[in-house]
């Protein structure tokens, strides 16, 4: 291979490894995890890298263990939709192109495949997600009633934010609209005198928007040494956090709880 | 026998939850059955450290993160899952939402009233549910992370020859 044609192959590899890091930190994998599968996949093409992690860009240095060439790439991540099924394929990939030996274009074929891949059913998801929400009613004391009305609350809150989110409405304001709705539901608890255990309910109707993932997952960055990504993962989840209780706190305001 | 109800009742409830909030994550279906396992240990665990053996949420969530973090790590390699997407949705029933609620219940409270007395009690609610919130989120996530630190190996060699997708 000519110097050109290696190099043209190195930026190519460059760019699919930022790509997958990409995708993956997108998906809510860790930090830890994203470094040592692009570190795999390089060392399998003679190359070692140098990983810059961030909640909105990746930066990857590639350099080739044969000729010192070097290539570097720079990408934003442009969604950032919790998927675990996506974080499950995306390290099996990984593992694939080492043990299988698979080359830079299959690589990338089925990379491709699983950045197509398909969410849950939303009726589904909303369905499980009002039950979770339900049941955490129930884990904190409430009564079947109030657990009735959480489930609701939940559903329509749920259903807003995502037909929110659909139509690409900003984040925290979804959050503080979607926890307000589920709020002013659960306030009938009160109102109507529905159930023995209306503070539970009022409280646990918008539990279903804290980002718990993000929290996790930051707390692990933080240990892995990935700094910067766990600070900007938990910045994130406090403000979203701070969105939802803003709806929350209007709701109650409005509905003359406290 | 009592014990044994609340148990399983606890377990029962968490695992619901557990699978509800992982499914809004895109949870693989196949995961769904264990994470619910996991949840439901994890969670009675706590239940049964706080309520009968006298630990605090604190250590207790401690004892649950670890439990959950190991559990996902060697069930995970035997159904071929990443850790963190069996620990992260287990361990989601215990994130403390409420604390973050009271935490800005307080802090309204706090806001509303010009009684020197009710301010000073309810900015003491609000620093106590605050600080215990967050330390109980970071005992989770040590406890996550513990065992997946202590065994990278198995840990990240879980998603190898991955033969059904």
């Amino acid at each position: 291979m000519s110097k050109e044609e290696t190099l043209k192959y190195q930026g190519d590899l460059c760019s699919f490894l930022c790509d997958y890091a990409c995708e993956l930190i997108g998906a809510g994998g860790s930090g830890l995890r994203a470094s040592k599968n692009v570190a795999r996949m390089a060392a399998r093409f003679g190359c070692s890298c140098s990983l810059d992690i961030s909640k909105s860009a990746v930066s990857i240095q590639l350099t080739s263990a044969e000729n010192k060439l070097c290539a570097f790439r720079s990408k934003l991540i442009e969604h950032n939709s919790i998927s675990f099924s996506k974080i499950r394929l995306l390290s099996s990939l990984s593992w694939d192109v080492t043990d299988k030996m698979l080359n830079l274009d299959q690589a990338f074929t089925r990379f491709y495949a699983i950045t197509k891949d398909k969410p849950l059913n939303g009726q589904f998801v909303r369905v499980m997600t009002c039950c979770a929400n339900a049941s955490f009613c129930e884990l904190f004391g409430g009564d079947w009633l109030s657990m009735g009305v959480v489930f609701v609350a939940t559903y329509v809150g749920f259903f807003i934010k995502q037909m929110l989110l659909k139509n690409k409405v900003n984040t925290f304001v979804t959050f503080a609209i979607s926890a307000f709705i589920a709020a002013l539901i659960s306030s009938t608890t009160y109102i109507f005198h529905i159930g023995n255990t209306p503070d539970v309910a009022f409280g646990t109707s918008v539990l279903y928007l804290v980002p718990g993932i993000p929290y996790l997952n930051s707390v692990c960055d933080f240990f892995s040494g990935h700094i910067k990504l766990g600070t900007e993962r938990i910045i994130d989840a406090i403000l979203l956090t701070a969105s939802l209780s803003l709806g929350f706190c209007g709701a109650a305001v409005i509905m003359k709880i406290f | 026998m009592e014990l044994l109800f609340l148990l399983l009742k606890d377990a029962a409830f968490a695992a619901i939850a557990g699978i509800g909030f992982g499914s809004i994550s895109n949870l693989p279906k196949r995961a769904f059955p264990f994470c619910a396992l996991i949840a439901g240990i994890g969670h009675s665990l706590r239940f049964f450290l706080i309520n009968y053996a006298d630990v605090h949420i604190i250590w207790a969530s401690l004892a649950a993160g670890l439990t959950i973090g190991a559990l996902s790590v060697f069930i995970g390699i035997g159904i071929k899952q990443p850790a963190e997407s069996l620990s992260f949705p287990s361990l989601l029933p215990m994130i403390p939402g409420m604390y973050a609620y009271r935490t800005f219940l307080n802090m309204i409270k706090c806001i509303s009233t010009r009684d020197e007395s009710t301010f000073i009690h309810s900015f003491y609610l609000m620093s106590d549910n605050l600080l215990t919130g967050v330390i109980i989120i970071v005992m989770l996530g040590i406890g996550a992370v513990i065992p997946i630190m202590l065994f990278p190996r198995i840990a990240f060699g879980a998603t190898r020859n991955i033969t059904r997708y």
